[in-house]
């Protein structure tokens, strides 16, 4: 089952994404800001991870930094997500920019793409 | 010895059209604000606009949302306002959620938090929306007026504006009224069928507000608040101009009764019964005004442009010309939901932007219709007059009466104005005919016989005394 790490600061989407996300067949971990999530990876590795960009303590687009400095979570597919339009401001940084309020199909089918092993 | 002396907290202007005004300023910084309403009155679009207005001006603002709508929303619904502007966001704006915070540190925690955002965004305001919800985590041992305390010197301390959003809680005193610098009000006020937007000022520290209720609109621009035109007049209490001519109507006989003419900046009232030649009067004097190269306007609610312009020319009176060549300007606000000063401020608005000299406001049960508290009637048109006079602006307003009107007094506008003109119909030898007398006319004699008048297509005709 694939590990999924999401970080958001409002947490009724934490709880919605996780439960959705379950039923789909993900494994969802949870963490309300940046800091929280590096500490969680430093225990799991996740195989992808899907990040609010506007979050309090530590937010969205220094948590992608952070990760891709880290040689074990440096090649790990991240989904950047945010109400603010964002798609081409770090390209390097993340693999996807999803916009909210996201639609689940939508989500869904870039998670499945970034966690396809032929992809490249 | 080395003195830091304390610098004045500056008013910030929010740059809402209309609530800088009854704010006495702005927003001071570091001045933290309760902005309280019922559901839908417009806490979070107001707090936004003034978050955009904020930003455009490269100030920094985080908006924090305890239980309030999602970002995701938030943000959906405000693209379609025109102050939105998305490359903001993230930048001078910052979105974030302190709801998890509250739950799982509470107090102490959500004020940490708000520290560690001031320390890393050195925001100039920060919203908190969703306030309610720290008055339901109320923990053991811990008061909101202490909460409310501590926020207040922390962004007295900080220069950073606070804007607190909460629903209203009946007419309960709550501890954070008493401690915080500013309590605006937003409700709604519900007439018959109509319900109108209202904004309040109940309290606000180092200004000086305009008190009692504002009628605000809602529009793709955002919040426009019009401030009370009765409240703002009155601060202000504009002189009239001193210029001292005679403007005529270009009637012959009507302009020898007046003794040469109106007294420039006076108010003229048209009294008469429907179909008596109000407008008409009222466009003629217009004519003769734009013949001399005067800026006009006429401001009605019944009639559309081309039907007026119309109406006129098939009495002879050329108006479409003036129109074309921007010196005549028609203003149509059909009598249905424009609040009071909405029309009066779209009014004064076009006066300064065409440099008017003559106006005819046709019809002032249009601003009657239009009010939704008719106590503020004469109040209100006091005020209007008494700004259009300080402008130097020949103004006639033209009011109906019963076909038989008997007692002048009575009616609104008589009171207000400083000459009044009746017009009536008289029926003799089986045929109507049309009179014309003056009842008043300020600081001028005048002829006061009543006098004949025809409207033809030749135009309008005062007959000369027997």
């Amino acid at each position: 089952m694939p590990k999924i790490l999401l970080v958001d600061d409002e947490s009724d989407i934490l709880v919605s994404l996780k439960i959705i996300l379950g039923m789909r067949g993900y494994d969802v971990a949870t963490s309300s800001d940046g800091r929280e999530a590096l500490a969680a990876v430093e225990s799991d590795t996740p195989d992808l991870v899907i990040t609010d960009y506007m979050m309090p303590y530590m937010d969205g687009i220094t948590l992608c930094r952070r990760l891709r400095a880290r040689p074990q979570t440096a090649r790990t597919p991240i989904i950047l997500t945010s109400a603010a339009m964002l798609d081409s401001a770090y390209p390097d940084l993340y693999d996807s920019f999803v916009q909210k309020p996201a639609e689940i199909d939508a989500l869904v089918k870039e998670i499945k793409r970034l966690l396809d092993p032929d992809r490249d | 010895m080395h003195t830091v002396e304390a610098r004045p907290y500056r008013a910030i202007p929010t740059e809402v059209p209309g609530l800088d005004e009854i704010l006495g300023g702005g927003l001071l910084e570091g001045g933290l604000y309760l902005l309280e309403g019922v559901a839908g009155a417009g806490k979070t679009l107001l707090a936004s606009q003034i978050c955009f207005s904020w930003a455009r001006a490269g100030r920094r603002v985080v908006f924090i949302t305890l239980i309030a709508e999602s970002h995701g929303k938030l943000v959906q619904h405000l693209t379609r306002m025109r102050f939105f502007d998305g490359a903001m966001l993230g930048t001078n704006i910052q979105i974030m959620s302190g709801y998890q915070t509250l739950l799982d540190k509470g107090f102490r925690g959500l004020f940490k938090l708000l520290a560690e955002i001031a320390q890393q965004h050195n925001p100039a305001l920060v919203v908190v929306d969703g306030f309610r919800t720290v008055r339901e985590h109320l923990e053991p041992g811990f008061t909101m007026s202490a909460f409310i305390h501590e926020l207040n010197t922390f962004l007295a301390t900080t220069r950073c504006t606070g804007l607190l959003l909460a629903p209203v809680c009946g007419n309960e005193a709550r501890p954070e009224h008493t401690l915080v610098d500013g309590l605006i009000e937003l409700s709604r006020h519900t007439a018959g069928m109509r319900r109108t937007r209202e904004v309040e000022v109940h309290k606000l520290r180092a200004s000086d507000p305009i008190l009692g209720r504002h009628l605000f609109s809602i529009t793709d621009a955002g919040i426009r608040v019009f401030p009370r035109m009765e409240s703002t007049v009155s601060r202000r209490m504009p002189q009239a101009a001193e210029r001292k001519e005679r403007l005529k109507f270009g009637i012959p006989t009507l302009d020898e009764m007046l003794h040469g003419g109106l007294m420039t900046g006076s108010t003229t009232s048209l009294l008469g019964a429907p179909g008596t030649g109000k407008t008409v009067l009222g466009l003629k004097f217009l004519e003769e005004g734009l013949q001399a190269g005067q800026p006009a306007l006429y401001f009605g609610f019944y009639e559309s442009p081309d039907r007026l312009v119309g109406k006129a020319e098939g009495l002879g009176i050329e108006l479409e010309r003036y129109r074309e060549s921007g010196l005549l300007h028609i203003v149509w606000q059909p009598p249905l939901e424009y609040s009071l000063d909405e029309l009066g401020y779209a009014l004064l608005e076009a006066v300064s932007r065409h440099r008017i000299r003559r106006l005819v406001i046709d019809g002032i049960e249009g601003f009657r219709q239009s009010a939704v508290r008719p106590e503020r009637m004469s109040q209100y048109m006091t005020a209007l007059t008494t700004e259009l006079r300080a402008r130097g602006i020949e103004t006639i307003l033209t009011e109906e009466t019963a076909h038989e009107p008997s007692d002048i007094r009575a009616l609104l506008i008589s009171a207000l104005v400083e000459n009044i003109i009746l017009l009536r119909y008289v029926e003799r030898d089986e045929q109507l005919h049309r009179l014309i007398s003056i009842l008043k006319l300020r600081e001028s004699d005048y002829d006061s016989s009543i006098r004949r008048f025809r409207i033809s297509s030749g135009g309008i005709v005062v007959e000369a005394a027997t």
